[in-house]
């Protein structure tokens, strides 16, 4: 049942949000151990940042966003 | 009552709102018939967020007020629509597709709400994403309150994300037209992968106030159609300053047609091997035949190559400092791990760890990277690409696969913060295929007379998935 405008609460919400299930099979569980996400979520962070050490910049540079007062 | 042929479910913003004018249906009868079938195959394509029946009914009764007595607003009047569900309602939820914000409220509509609002268009839903719009980086198409997207021309496929039901709505007819947004590819994607027209305004052109954010220097609204002139009415209605978004610009588009360039006087720029070596090989005949529709309209194609930067890492490097602020709370509450996909909750914690050097260096370079597109654009008047290297991948498949040759425009467009449009224009298979053409900064009016001149050769946009 799709939630109306008129049969909110947000209660309702949250608890339908439960057992929410989609029309169909969804991917396959996620089985790789949350330790090995946070391992590759780190490894890509250094992944980056070694990509933009690559980069050469000189001291003029400014960042690409502006403060105006 | 009159009897609603499909044609209407996929007809343009001028055809729908010609029938309005010339009495064949009601706005209310339109609106009533677009809510049963958004409610009937909304969730079909788990492209449904909510239905909005009653405040839509509502106004299109208002809406019908207006016509009676002649007051026309704007092209858009009493044309149904539904937008992405990180854009603010008031009286409904807002989920931002992700179960920690399932029962969210705002008590304000967002500002292109607003704005379509005062236009006479006709709120009839909110659609499904990915949940906070992925900028975690998620590994599968399941990363959603809603479900993954399904694409309506194969339903074992990704309709794309992370504005996914706004892609699957609009291609099967659920809605005239959609608002999405892009971060990086949110637009793009699922346009893409749907067979839709969808276009990434330039950096500021169109108000985020009242919508999610996810990385402040890099969000944009845009409008997701069945054509580029249905984009560009959108667009006119939505665009503007705004002081309430800090990253408004300011400006406004003004959809100007009789002032359209000469598409003969234009150079297209565009690098010949990312049309065979940059897409996956069952695409490349589809590509190639849109680059000959193309060259058929008289338009001068001018080989030349992006700039080189690590795109990729420098968008990611920004979007994870500033999404790891906006979603601070959202870690240290612990309410992270109530996100759908392990690879997004993983990101957003680590997103905590960026370091503002980092970030710094990335938005230095970003300055160099809009230098070099600022001159890419003195040579060529246009750039022309896959909008993605493959068709919609398989809802069961991991979405970091390595075999997937990177489409370095949508990284590189979105730093620049460059107007880009997405074109249907082939099949590989089942599965349609975009081709992307971007701009320079405020060129919209420049890239839809190139889509309307795209769309006037091919019939790739007329195409309808079997609903």
């Amino acid at each position: 049942m799709w939630p109306m405008a008129a049969k909110l609460s947000r209660r309702s919400l949250a608890l339908a949000a439960l057992p929410f299930t989609p029309s169909l099979p969804p991917a396959p569980a996620q089985t790789t151990p949350a330790g090995d996400d946070l391992a590759i979520q780190h490894q890509k962070l250094e992944q980056w940042r070694a990509a933009l050490a690559n980069v050469k910049l000189t001291t003029a540079v400014q960042p690409a966003f502006v403060f105006k007062a | 009552m009159p009897t609603f042929e499909n044609d209407i479910f996929f007809g343009s913003i001028a055809e729908i709102q010609a029938g309005i004018k010339a009495r064949r249906f009601s706005c209310v009868e339109l609106t009533r018939a677009f809510c049963d079938r958004l409610e009937r195959l909304g969730p079909r394509y788990n492209a449904l967020a909510l239905s909005l029946r009653e405040s839509a009914v509502r106004k299109a009764h208002d809406v019908d007020g207006d016509f009676l007595r002649d007051r026309i607003r704007s092209p858009l009047q009493g044309v149904p629509y539904a937008v992405k569900d990180l854009i603010a309602a008031a009286g409904g939820p807002t989920t931002w597709g992700a179960k920690p914000y399932a029962a969210q409220m705002f008590n304000e509509d967002a500002a292109v709400v607003k704005r379509l609002s005062k236009a006479g268009a006709v709120l009839i839903g909110k659609l499904s994403m990915v949940e906070l719009a992925g900028g975690g980086g998620y590994r599968f198409a399941n990363a959603s309150l809603q479900g993954p997207g399904i694409n309506p021309w194969d339903r074992s496929h990704w309709s794309g994300g992370s504005s996914s039901g706004s892609g699957s709505a609009v291609a099967a007819g659920l809605v005239p037209y959609a608002l999405g947004s892009e971060t990086s590819g949110s637009i793009l994607t699922p346009s893409a992968y749907c067979g839709i027209t969808g276009l990434r305004p330039t950096y500021g052109l169109v108000s985020r106030a009242g919508c999610m954010p996810l990385s402040w220097t890099l969000d944009k609204i845009g409008p997701m159609a069945h054509s580029a002139e249905d984009c560009a009415l959108v667009l006119e209605a939505i665009s503007g300053g705004d002081n309430d978004d800090p990253g408004s610009s300011g400006k406004r588009f003004y959809y100007t047609p009789q002032f359209a360039p000469k598409l003969t006087d234009l150079k297209f720029g565009y690098n010949p091997s990312d049309f065979t070596d940059g897409v996956v090989e069952q695409a490349r005949p589809a590509f190639s035949q849109a680059l000959d529709a193309v060259r058929s309209l008289g338009l001068k194609l001018v080989e030349a190559k992006l700039p080189d930067f690590p795109f990729s890492p420098m968008v990611a490097t920004i979007i994870s400092a500033e999404m790891g602020s906006v979603f601070e709370e959202l870690v240290a509450s612990g309410k992270v791990d109530e996100l759908a996909d392990k690879r997004q909750i993983a990101g957003i914690q680590v997103s905590q760890e960026v370091l503002a050097k980092d970030y710094l260096r990335a938005m230095r370079i970003r300055r160099l990277v809009q230098q070099e597109f600022a001159k890419l654009f003195w040579d060529v008047d246009l750039w022309l690409s896959p909008a993605l290297s493959t068709p919609a991948t398989r809802l069961s498949e991991p979405l970091d696969n390595p075999a997937i040759p990177p489409t370095p425009i949508i990284p590189a467009g979105n730093l620049a913060g460059i107007p880009a449009l997405s074109l249907p224009c082939g099949f590989a298979g089942n599965l349609p295929l975009g081709l992307a053409a971007a701009g320079p900064p405020y060129s919209e009016n420049r890239l839809i007379a190139a889509g309307k001149a795209f769309q006037s050769a091919t019939d790739w946009h007329k195409r309808r998935p079997p609903v």
